[in-house]
């Protein structure tokens, strides 16, 4: 298996301008409360190991958070079916703005530092395991561009979305498991997709990174129904093996757990980060800079990317 | 450790034969390849466990002089000499001798129609080499793959995918340093017996970095060398500096060792639009530490802070699984008779061809420097 560490410098705020960011939060609140809250009708075991053991809770835009006590994800119970989540996708206006604003408003920052990067990671992996790929399929991406930059490397003869059924070498999952219902319904359809020999590539925001770990119910990122599960890496192994998965890759590249809690403390500073968190932050840059390195190293950081390979 | 028996006798086991100019050759039929082991020592023992691992093929025997060592195969087929093996019947052979019986063991095996997979270096000359084609091109339907494992390892495998994309740019140059301590027994190891092993570390270890030089960055003209032996005092080499230049303009410099008492590996890729760094070896032992790669992008005259330090992805690897890879490309040439397209006879006379030019410039002496 391998495990990345990547060192690039972007912000946050490049990729999701606190302005636009803020009015999303602000819709997807109203929409939830009006939409989902009353839809809210499944109650679930954790979805990544099956426990039906709870070790905590807390409330979200009027949903709630269970804290897994077996592997610690972080999951909504009682939660929406995939169906009431699909009228969500088509008709709120908080993912209305996310189309038509957000998503445009941080186009460029986000494709050189996000989706390029994504494309290449996915094509160069694919060219490593499996060479001879003919069809990548994605599952549920809610934005085009990162299929339309994998199509562009040129390496598979098709490249096509939410393919219901059709076979394919490579399957792409981004960040679609944090925000499915059914999640096993989402693994068993992929894991059928790939057959006898076939790479899935999974990102997900994980529970068990440094910042979320720091701020937890006040972690700005958070919330309902983008985060309806929060897997955390013992979770996340647990659930792709339970479906017939091994990870090549199981990576926390993530650069921006640091930056996300000294900014969260800068905002408020009562918020309860232990002092030696605090004592952290405040040091100078390369410190910060060395402990983001170390969280990706140890799979301690809150941004999850996964290769796996059919078994 | 006694000679190999490497008389020539035929095959009296054959899916189908059919005539191919000058002898037979056979065809394999099965899913599963019969293998055979010539050589039942270090290496010998490594290719067993692979071939055990191998959907694609089932031991048939091996072949080892050695009596006492011959009884470490257990419950297989254990033969005295090549012809024993291959007249009970294989498909391929695994060629796991000592440099000086490899050439012999390769050109009989693929007489008689058996393929072959030949560990490096492919003999200890190039002269060695060229029979050894000769004997490929007689027998135009056996596959002949070499042992450059180091190409299926996986911070190799990333290298050459990132190289091939074009992504960086061209390749402006390498380096690599590749070296160990000796060990245990290495002083009393056939390797530092010149007459078997046909030279030192440069052609025991060394080989496999040239190798990846060609692999990562094509092929080169001029070759300058080197050579020590002031620690160990083998009549063979235990440093070698070799610096290689291509009519492109394209550099590499490898320093091969028997002296590095941490021990190291390390490739260096320069190209146009960033550098690739893989260090560390996955090992039985270890020993090499860590295998990862660094992947750096050049920062650019026209950016505010040129510094020289730019942001670097690193990637570890935790499983090496070159050995499977190598083997399992090796037995898909033969099932699906497709050439051998990665570590062929090609690549192990040029990288010979490489080896032997240095060790020619090395022993020319060096011209004095200037003062």
């Amino acid at each position: 298996m391998k495990n990345i560490v990547i060192f690039d410098d972007y912000s946050e705020k490049d990729l999701k301008p606190p302005a636009l960011l803020r009015e999303y939060v602000e819709l997807t609140e109203r929409d939830v409360r009006e939409m989902l809250v009353p839809a809210a009708a499944l109650r679930v075991p954790c979805p990544a190991c099956l426990s039906p053991d709870v070790a905590s809770t807390f409330e979200k835009f009027g949903l709630t958070y269970a804290e897994c006590a077996s592997c610690g994800t972080l999951y909504v119970t009682p939660r929406p079916c995939d169906s009431g989540l699909d009228r969500y996708d088509r008709e709120s206006s908080a993912r209305r703005f996310w189309r038509e604003e957000l998503a445009p408003g941080s186009g460029a920052a986000r494709r050189e530092k996000i989706v390029k990067p994504r494309g290449e990671w996915v094509v160069d992996s694919t060219r490593e395991h499996l060479p001879g790929a003919k069809l990548c399929a994605d599952i549920g991406t809610a934005q085009s561009t990162y299929i339309d930059e994998i199509a562009a490397e040129g390496l598979f003869d098709r490249v096509v979305r939410d393919a219901l059924f059709e076979r394919a070498d490579v399957v792409t999952l981004f960040e679609v498991a944090d925000r499915t219902s059914d999640v096993d319904a989402l693994f068993a359809r992929a894991r059928a997709m790939l057959g006898e020999r076939g790479l899935a590539f999974v990102t997900a925001i994980l529970v068990s990174g440094f910042d979320l770990q720091m701020l937890w119910d006040r972690a700005d990122n958070i919330f309902p129904p983008d985060r309806l599960n929060v897997f955390s890496v013992d979770g996340l192994k647990t659930l792709t093996a339970r479906h017939g998965f091994e990870p090549i890759e199981f990576s926390t590249p993530g650069i921006l757990d640091v930056e996300i809690v000294a900014a969260a403390l800068e905002r408020d500073p009562s918020l309860p980060v232990p002092r030696w968190a605090r004592y952290l932050l405040s040091r100078e840059e390369h410190t910060r800079r060395d402990f983001q390195r170390f969280l990706q190293s140890e799979l301690l950081s809150s941004y999850g990317r996964v290769v796996l390979t059919t078994v | 450790m006694g000679a190999f028996d490497i008389a020539f006798r035929a095959p009296v086991e054959c899916s189908i034969t059919e005539q191919s100019g000058r002898d037979e050759v056979t065809q394999v039929v099965g899913r599963v390849l019969r293998a055979g082991i010539v050589g039942y020592g270090y290496m010998g023992e490594i290719r067993r466990a692979v071939v055990d691992r191998s959907p694609d093929l089932e031991l048939a025997g091996v072949v080892e002089p050695d009596a006492a060592v011959r009884a470490r195969a257990g419950d297989v087929p254990a033969f005295s000499s090549l012809g024993d093996l291959l007249a009970s019947g294989v498909d391929a052979v695994f060629v796991c001798t000592p440099n000086r019986f490899s050439p012999d063991a390769c050109v009989e095996a693929m007489a008689a129609g058996a393929h072959v997979f030949c560990e490096k270096p492919p003999g200890r000359s190039v002269s060695d080499i060229e029979r050894i084609r000769e004997a490929e091109a007689a027998s135009p339907g056996v596959k002949l793959m070499f042992g450059f494992n180091h190409r299926f390892h996986p911070g190799i495998i990333k290298a050459k995918v990132i190289v091939d994309s074009g992504r960086m740019g061209r390749v402006i140059g390498l380096r690599g340093v590749y070296g160990k301590s000796g060990g245990v027994g290495f002083k009393a190891s056939w390797r530092n017996d010149k007459d078997v092993s046909g030279g030192g570390i440069l052609l025991d270890q060394g080989i496999h970095m040239l190798d990846l030089f060609r692999y990562v960055g094509g092929d080169f003209e001029r070759v300058k060398c080197f050579v020590d032996n002031t620690f160990w005092g083998f009549d063979i080499e235990d440093n070698a500096y070799v610096v290689l230049h291509s009519d492109s303009g394209r550099s590499a410099m490898l320093h091969s060792s028997a002296t590095l008492w941490k021990h190291t590996f390390r490739l260096d890729v320069i190209l146009e639009e960033g550098y690739l760094v893989v260090d560390g070896l996955l090992s039985k032992s270890g020993s090499y530490g860590r295998e990862r790669i660094v992947v750096g992008k050049r920062q650019f005259e026209d950016e505010a802070e040129a510094v020289g330090n730019p942001a670097e992805e690193v990637t570890y690897f935790d499983r090496d699984q070159s050995w499977d890879l190598e083997v399992a490309e090796f037995a898909a040439c033969v099932l699906e008779d497709r050439p051998v397209a990665v570590s062929s006879s090609l690549d192990a006379l040029r990288v010979m061809e490489i080896v032997e030019a240095a060790y020619a410039d090395a022993h020319a002496g060096p011209r004095e420097a200037a003062r």
